[in-house]
């Protein structure tokens, strides 16, 4: 029998016996082995996706970081509103790479950017992760400090940490015009006020997002030299785009270039691991039964068909304990509001 | 055209679980004709197979009238059954499932099973879920005959039932008729990729040039299905619980539905019921319960099954009230969420 490369494949390398004659609830091997243990100290960053990586490590026993926990008295809906225990810090949705890098080089005392407060109605926001204070704060002093102390906490987890699983979501950014400080929502939404003269609009491109997290990957071992890192690309669709284009090409554009960047990475580096969450919800023959009607959010099933899989790639974990999930907390939906009809 | 042919096999002793096999090729009887005798006096003697004349001259729709109330069938509740996926080799057609739903739960309906043309096409041919073909529009015939016999009878209610891929026509079926209930029993509802599918493209669109999208929009899939609004009333959604794959294709059918309010999902286990199976007297009360509940929401048609009095159509229960909603403070925002603000810059000082 002739010999070729393909004559001793593993059955999940052909289309016709991992996809098509499956049904899609009983995919296999999606992913390689992850390298995540119960005993790892485990810290989540990213998009709105990255919520339910993080609710699901704490319900199955991770050492699941919080380097920023809520006040004392508060209760758990006030302190999610506020910004609390949504992530492993209290750093809101962080949607690029650019935005992790920066936030990254200020926690090291590397940057300083520009324009760091926005003020609507007489009320003061962090421009940096303007969702997190709902009121915003009665005083440009207040937010500076608070920042500062959510930098010192930001530092903190990136020294400890034993793994941080990002979530990649998007590469459409606006940024402050003289010092390239990527914010995560456009000024005006939010808070702030849009002034062409001070911000612009960028899309981020291949060779900048892999220099981005190139360079974030350097910071975070200079400090925490063990530190290992896990990619996911959210498979959450853009709520809107200022790219000009029609939405559904910019999400696969911003999609795309995404995932080609985590693949790259994880291809490149011992460290850096890629897991397929954006595959498993979003390949067509998902038929999309993983998403709301809205096509855009990521229902209950899919959450816990990633986490299974995801689980299943890094053994030791037990079951998930019964929590009720909460709902992600999301800043670009709240673009959603400035859509016509 | 096809000429359709019901061929005559010898029968294999009767499974009261299985569709019954109706002898000889039936009688050919228009709509009009069979509703007036569906509303005579002496309705046909249970067991004789009628096939209804399309209107556009394709293939009948063969139907038995598997049972008929003491009182008649005017005002009483009418009960359609579909039957699933049929071996020919082991069974003859047409079959007609559903004569224990009134043997199980009583005589509480008019009870016509529905066999599906399409099968006469071809012997290879195990299921076509009632779709169209290039012979006749199967589809359009069945809901002109619910229409009828809604108009003609005044039922109670109408009931769509059917289990296994039986279920897929049910549902289409009550979504065209207004108030009334889809009972689905193990719900086989995914078309693609399958045998099936393939053979139904191949043996039932053999000549005519239709594009397989055109042909994929005869036949909505699983999903396509759960994306469609409700239409009709409650859809009664029964699951074995060991049956694995027809769990499975609940999750794929009720995950993405806008709403979960029309859907009665009800799972249990049944000791000597493995796999792919549901008894029958559970079955009928079910659907029983759905033509007799007082009106056709979920609540009421579970109450029914569970032998509560009838009760009125009640209005909906209010929402609970919301939470107070703190008074706005400076700027429009939430006091409290300033109140909170405050507190936290505080611990920054």
């Amino acid at each position: 029998m002739a010999e070729h490369p393909y004559a001793a494949l593993p059955p999940k390398a052909f289309w016709k016996t991992a996809v098509a004659t499956r049904h899609y609830a009983d995919l296999e091997d999606l992913s390689g082995p992850v390298r995540l243990a119960p005993s790892d100290r485990v810290a989540t960053a990213g998009s709105c996706f990255a919520q339910h990586i993080g609710n699901n490590l704490a319900a199955r026993g991770a050492r699941y970081m919080d380097a920023e926990p809520a006040p004392e008295g508060w209760s758990h809906e006030e302190a999610r509103r506020h910004g609390f225990g949504i992530f492993s810090a209290r750093y809101g949705n962080i949607y690029t790479s650019r935005q992790l890098l920066q936030l990254a080089e200020e926690a090291l005392g590397r940057r300083v950017p520009a324009i760091r407060v926005w003020e609507k109605g007489g009320r003061f926001f962090d421009a940096l992760r303007p969702s997190v204070d709902p009121a915003g704060h009665a005083s440009e002093a207040a937010v500076l400090r608070l920042r500062a102390r959510h930098l010192a906490a930001v530092r903190r987890l990136l020294a400890e940490l034993d793994v941080l699983v990002f979530t990649l979501g998007l590469t459409e950014t606006w940024e402050a015009s003289g010092d390239g400080t990527a914010y995560p929502v456009a000024p005006g939404t939010l808070a702030g006020t849009f002034d062409p003269a001070r911000y612009r609009f960028r899309n981020l491109r291949y060779p900048e997002i892999h220099a981005d997290m190139t360079a974030f990957r350097a910071l975070l071992r200079e400090i925490n030299p063990a530190a290992r890192m896990i990619l996911t690309v959210s498979p959450v669709p853009l709520t809107a785009t200022a790219s000009g284009g029609h939405v559904l090409v910019a999400s696969s554009y911003s999609k795309s270039t995404l995932r080609a960047v985590a693949g790259d990475l994880a291809e490149d580096h011992e460290d850096v691991a890629y897991f397929p969450s954006y595959e498993i919800i979003a390949s067509h023959p998902g038929r999309a039964m993983f998403f709301n009607p809205d096509l855009r959010s990521v229902n209950l099933a899919g959450v816990d068909y990633v986490m299974r899989h995801f689980f299943r790639a890094a053994a030791g974990f037990g079951p998930a304990a019964e929590t009720e999930a909460d709902e992600p907390i999301c800043d670009e939906e709240k673009l959603e509001r400035y859509a016509a009809g | 055209m096809f000429n359709l042919k019901f061929r005559a096999k010898p029968s294999p002793p009767e499974d009261p679980g299985a569709p019954a096999a109706a002898a000889g090729a039936g009688r050919r009887i228009g709509l009009p004709a069979f509703l007036d005798l569906l509303a005579g006096p002496e309705p046909a003697a249970p067991g004789e197979t009628f096939l209804i004349e399309a209107a556009g001259g394709g293939l009948p729709l063969p139907a038995q009238i598997l049972d008929v109330p003491p009182g008649g069938a005017a005002g009483a509740p009418v009960v359609f059954v579909f039957h699933g996926a049929l071996d020919q080799s082991r069974r003859r057609i047409p079959a007609f499932a559903g004569r224990f739903l009134t043997r199980k739960a009583g005589r509480f309906a008019t009870v016509i099973g529905l066999a599906d043309p399409a099968l006469g096409i071809d012997p290879a041919l195990k299921l076509a879920w009632f779709a169209a073909c290039e012979g006749g529009d199967t589809p359009a015939a069945i809901d002109a005959l619910a229409a009828g016999v809604a108009a003609r009878l005044r039922p109670g209610r109408v009931v769509f039932t059917g289990g296994s891929a039986g279920a897929h026509a049910a549902l289409r079926h009550a979504r065209a008729l207004p108030g009334s209930v889809a009972v689905l029993v193990n719900p086989r509802m995914r078309i693609r990729p399958s045998r099936y599918w393939q053979d139904y493209l191949r043996l039932c669109w053999p000549g005519t040039g239709r594009k397989p999208a055109d042909l994929r929009a005869l036949v909505p899939d699983i999903a396509e299905l759960a994306a469609q609004k409700a239409g009709g009333g409650t859809l009664v959604y029964l699951l074995n619980a060991l049956d694995t794959i027809s769990l499975r294709l609940a999750t794929e059918f009720l995950a993405p539905r806008e709403t979960l309010d029309d859907v009665l999902l009800q799972v249990e286990h049944w000791p000597g019921f493995e796999g792919h199976s549901y008894p029958q007297p559970a079955w009928a009360e079910w659907v029983r319960a759905a033509a007799e509940a007082p009106g056709v929401s979920v609540a009421e048609i579970a109450a029914q099954k569970a032998g509560a009095a009838p009760r009125p159509q009640s209005r909906p229960a209010a929402p609970p009230a919301a939470p107070p909603r703190p008074a706005p403070g400076p700027g429009g925002f939430d006091a409290a969420d300033i109140h909170l603000a405050d507190q936290l810059a505080a611990t920054a000082e």
